[in-house]
């Protein structure tokens, strides 16, 4: 018989020990990419910046999105009601942070939102499809509002730590959500 | 054995056992409710935070975790049952501190330069005179401290 090589045995006593993170698990969690949403590729924003790795601003509404963009600071969607399969374009979500920093992000046409850190500027800047980037990085508690038209949802609780509206505003309401962000009909 | 060892070693059985001995409370749900409750929906109980049933401390809330949906879906308010749940937990968490002050329930929000745990939801409590230290402090203890309760549920709402 021949005798094992150490260095491909190594490498699988190494590939067993790696494993798979809980990042790693949060992201297949949220399966495959839903069809519709980016059909039209959209790769690249609107605001004539290269950005062509920050993907599509319009996929996955309602999802968590900070399990994958890490580098959004604050990011959901916005609903017109509960049961809407699409978010609501043109909506702002206004944020208070626990330093008094106010800022509004305005949502794209599937409801998406996402805020930004960026140090070289002075004052917030909405930019192209619901990307707002703030220059300092925002301080919780945030107190949180949804307007839309003569619309107003003020938040009950505060944001302690969550960047993502999804993680605690999932799909349906129970035990542990409210259900969706939305702004016509009061929360359940 | 020889008798000396056995004699140090059962002494330090009974020394190790008097180090643990303080007076933690059965936590008293109905007094939870009404002088602790009010701030740590606010300040502790949100979905992110110990609203999140993987956390080691679990706190249901009316704006948060409920424990069970119908609950939710029909708005109502806090239960007696949820609170009980509650008061449980904040005991159960650190069920046989060296003292008060150690247990995990004050040390983890407050101060980490005033003698606080690392905790993940920041420096709640700047010093052991927060309102909401001493609140939650006269309650592991099994009394009250009403004006305290009172000042940590009007701060934690502006």
């Amino acid at each position: 018989m021949d005798a094992v090589r150490p260095l491909p045995v190594l490498a699988l006593l190494l590939a067993a020990c790696l494993g798979t993170s809980p990042e790693d698990e949060a992201r297949r969690a949220l399966g495959p990419e839903p069809p519709g949403f980016c059909d039209e590729g959209g790769t690249d924003h609107d605001d004539g910046e290269e950005d062509e790795d920050e993907g599509c601003a319009e996929h996955r509404p309602g999802q968590p999105c900070l399990v994958c963009h890490d580098d959004f600071a604050i990011a959901g969607t916005v609903f017109l009601r509960a049961g809407d399969g699409v978010g609501v374009e043109g909506a702002d979500v206004l944020i208070a942070d626990d330093r008094g920093h106010l800022f509004a992000a305005r949502t794209n046409r599937t409801g998406n939102f996402m805020v930004e850190v960026d140090g070289d500027l002075r004052a917030p800047r909405q930019r192209e499809r619901g990307r707002l980037s703030i220059p300092w990085k925002p301080v919780f508690p945030l107190q949180v509002a949804v307007r839309h038209g003569e619309l107003l949802q003020v938040m009950e609780s505060r944001v302690h730590r969550e960047g993502s509206c999804g993680a605690c505003h999932t799909e349906e309401a129970g035990a542990a959500s409210a259900g969706p962000v939305y702004v016509l009909e009061e929360a359940p | 054995m020889r008798p000396a060892l056995a004699c140090a070693l059962l002494l330090s059985a009974c020394a190790a056992d008097a180090q643990g001995e303080v007076s933690i409370a059965s936590g008293d749900a109905t007094t939870y409710g009404q002088d602790v409750h009010p701030f740590a929906e606010v300040t502790c109980a949100t979905l992110d935070c110990h609203g999140d049933p993987s956390r080691p401390l679990r706190l249901y809330a009316e704006t948060g975790l409920r424990l069970r949906a119908e609950l939710r879906l029909a708005d109502l308010p806090i239960t007696v049952e949820e609170l009980a749940h509650n008061a449980e937990a904040l005991v159960a968490i650190d069920p046989d501190p060296p003292s008060i002050d150690a247990h995990v329930a004050l040390t983890k929000p407050l101060a980490v330069r005033e003698g606080g745990l690392h905790h993940v939801g920041a420096d709640l409590w700047p010093s052991r005179g927060h309102p909401a230290y001493r609140c939650l402090r006269a309650w592991l203890e099994g009394g009250r401290d009403p004006d305290a309760c009172a000042s940590a549920a009007s701060a934690a709402t502006r």
